[in-house]
């Protein structure tokens, strides 16, 4: 209970690091080699790429920049 | 480059959503284009690196100087992977290993390695050119997904082998350019010199000489001492050679590839002669063997020249004794699988031959191994086995001690059609001579989509030759023919270099020519086959390189379904411009949970112990 009291008035924080919002950008390296093209379950490795790169993924990613 | 870079801001999205791709590139090399897109972003407060690939990295993987230098940049990678890890219908030739070059009438033992992820049966033919050479079905192990075994492959005539090994597909495989591979081998016409120096006439020199004498790769030249000062020369192109006995020149010595000293003591040869023998090991790159004898080895003395230093046994005076007494002789497992030792091509037949073979008729203690040696055969004496042919690498080429002088049992005990002991010297002598360098080497690889053609000269003394001037003529199975100039070195000297885009796949033979002024000097020849099927190869997820990245610049491996959990995580990124978010404890939910918790169990303790 002291102890408690005592790590209280230490006065303990959790310091967590953001990116500061629009100041910083990401780079997105998209692999567009030959093996990227090979198909799986009817859909190439590409066109996988591209769906999560969507104009709708890259707009979730950019809010939170 | 075979990868598309984008940069994604709040404020400026970009249009580009990687709808429009260049055409997809022959190699992969995920390292370098990482670097090049942090180096693009150099004037960008880049929060983090998102790596969307399947991982297949052509260009021989990322290597720890490239990682670290990506690590340099504190931008963590999210890397994403793309495709299956596993593909259990599809089988991939991983791997070939033979040597670029093999002397004509050996058998080389390909290395082949095949990467699958289901067992079963699948058969592996060999063409040389268009013609089929050999085949054989190789079960695939369901425990492991590589397997890897040997395939013999006949070198007979000089020139050159255009090996095409292929995978026959199992049930349903679909990508079918991932089971060939294209290697070629260059076959030399030119004859490696052996020169064989014996202090006295004895069977072994005897046997051994007819065993070699029906190699038509391999010259023999011997120097048989019949009395004090008195050599008798055998195996010589003219009058002149050997005529002072053995050669005090380092041309004379170098000009040999290998160097066997028989049962001939140290005191035959002088100071310069002793530090000339150890140079041809350690410059040179050739050959030495050293066989047992009455004056032989630790008797002969040879334990206090320089020359000990080279041998792969501490050689001494005391307990080298040299036995008459018959032993049985044993291939270790490392000798079994030396190309010296197959007497055969079957593993089987070659343990039973080398088991058939009679006793030899002497041995001779070696004494304490060095760190780096090999033991390919021993012998059985009292019930114990001791070393019989042992080896070493030392500096450029290679030493061996055959501590015996009695093989010739093999031949005298055995029926005259049986060829054990001719094969096993003959193969020896190949060993002896096979990788020593010659004194103008070509190799030929390709890097980075390019052919490099390297050339190495060296003159008669084993020193790098710097004066010269080196062309190349490239000729393939189209086109005219082209030349290209070998420039020196800027790190190496003795090797000039150049590089071509090959136009087109095929089959490209090089012949390089040394020059001093208008003066050809000597001349060599390579080929080497170019594919552009790389991205055929490595197609299943290389998560581990892709983990790899992520670990060493702090980011994350994600799975493609993880996607939408990847924001989030980039947001709490401490590369680029951030902020620190500091949030006290002092008013946590947990604090006063804690404190309640504390003052019940307080309460209940005085209960118990009956103080309220």
């Amino acid at each position: 209970m002291i102890g408690l009291v005592l790590f209280v008035l230490w006065q303990p924080a959790l310091v967590t690091e953001r990116l500061v919002g629009g100041e910083n950008a990401v780079a997105i390296l998209l692999d567009s080699s030959a093996s990227m093209a090979l198909a799986e379950n009817g859909e190439t490795r590409m066109s996988q790429a591209q769906a999560l790169l969507s104009e709708e993924g890259l707009a979730e990613l950019a809010r939170y920049l | 480059m075979t990868f598309c870079l984008m940069f994604l801001q709040r404020k400026h999205r970009s249009v580009n959503n990687f709808t429009e791709l260049p055409n997809p590139g022959v190699s992969s090399n995920i390292g370098q284009s990482i670097i090049q897109a942090l180096r693009e972003a150099s004037n960008t407060s880049l929060g983090a690196l998102i790596l969307v690939s399947d991982g297949a990295d052509n260009s021989g993987n990322i290597d720890a100087a490239t990682l670290s230098e990506i690590a340099s940049y504190g931008v963590p990678i999210h890397a994403v992977g793309i495709g299956r890890e596993s593909i259990p219908e599809d089988l991939e030739l991983n791997n070939i290993q033979l040597p670029q070059s093999a002397l004509p009438g050996t058998t080389l033992a390909a290395g082949v390695s095949i990467l699958h992820d289901q067992g079963g049966l699948t058969r592996i033919k060999v063409y040389n050119g268009d013609e089929l050479i050999s085949t054989e079905e190789i079960e695939l192990s369901a425990d492991q997904n590589m397997t890897t075994t040997f395939i013999d492959v006949e070198v007979s005539d000089p020139g050159e082998l255009d090996l095409r090994f292929t995978l026959d597909p199992i049930n349903g495989e679909s990508n079918l350019a991932n089971n060939s591979r294209a290697q070629v081998v260059d076959v030399p016409d030119g004859n490696y010199r052996i020169l064989y120096i014996e202090g006295e006439p004895r069977w072994e020199y005897k046997f051994m000489q007819r065993a070699m004498d029906e190699d038509p790769s391999v010259q023999l030249s011997t120097l048989l001492r019949v009395t004090p000062n008195k050599f008798y020369r055998q195996g010589i192109d003219d009058p002149a050679q050997l005529e002072e006995g053995f050669p005090i020149e380092r041309a004379e010595l170098f000009s040999y590839d290998a160097l066997i000293i028989g049962s001939v003591e140290l005191a035959e040869f002088n100071e310069q002669q002793q530090q000339m023998i150890h140079d041809f090991v350690s410059d040179r790159g050739g050959s030495l063997m050293m066989l047992a004898g009455l004056n032989g080895l630790g008797l002969g003395g040879w334990s206090e020249s320089i020359v000990n230093e080279v041998l792969p046994a501490n050689l001494s005076l005391d307990n080298s004794a040299f036995v008459r007494q018959q032993a049985k002789v044993v291939p270790t497992p490392n000798g079994l699988a030396s190309p010296i030792l197959q007497l055969t091509d079957s593993p089987s037949e070659n343990l039973e031959l080398w088991d058939a073979l009679p006793n030899i008729a002497d041995y001779q203690n070696i004494g304490p191994l060095r760190p780096a040696t090999t033991t390919l055969l021993e012998i059985v004496v009292d019930g114990e086995l001791q070393p019989l042919l042992v080896t070493q690498p030392y500096g450029r080429g290679q030493s061996y001690i055959l501590a015996t002088g009695g093989t010739w049992r093999w031949q005298m005990s055995m029926p005259l059609e049986d060829m054990s002991h001719e094969t096993f010297w003959r193969q020896l002598a190949r060993g002896l001579v096979a990788n020593s360098p010659l004194p103008f080497e070509l190799s030929t690889t390709i890097e980075n989509e390019e052919i490099i053609v390297r050339a190495q000269v060296r003159d008669p003394n084993a020193e790098e030759n710097q004066g010269l001037a080196v062309s190349a003529v490239v000729s393939s199975d189209y086109g005219p023919a082209m030349t290209l100039e070998l420039l020196p070195s800027s790190n190496q000297p003795g090797v000039y270099e150049a590089s071509f885009n090959p136009v087109d796949t095929g089959l490209f033979s090089v012949e390089a020519i040394s020059r001093v002024g208008d003066t050809p000097i000597s001349s060599t020849r390579s080929a080497i086959r170019y594919e552009q099927n790389q991205e055929a190869f490595a197609i299943r997820q290389n998560r581990d390189l892709l983990e790899n990245l992520a670990a060493v610049t702090g980011g994350q491996y994600w799975q493609a379904e993880d996607w939408e959990e990847l924001p989030e995580a980039i947001s709490y990124s401490t590369a680029g411009i951030t902020e620190q978010d500091i949030r006290y404890l002092w008013d946590a939910p947990i604090i006063f949970i804690l404190l309640i918790l504390f003052k019940t169990a307080e309460w209940l303790l005085r209960r118990r112990w009956r103080t309220i």
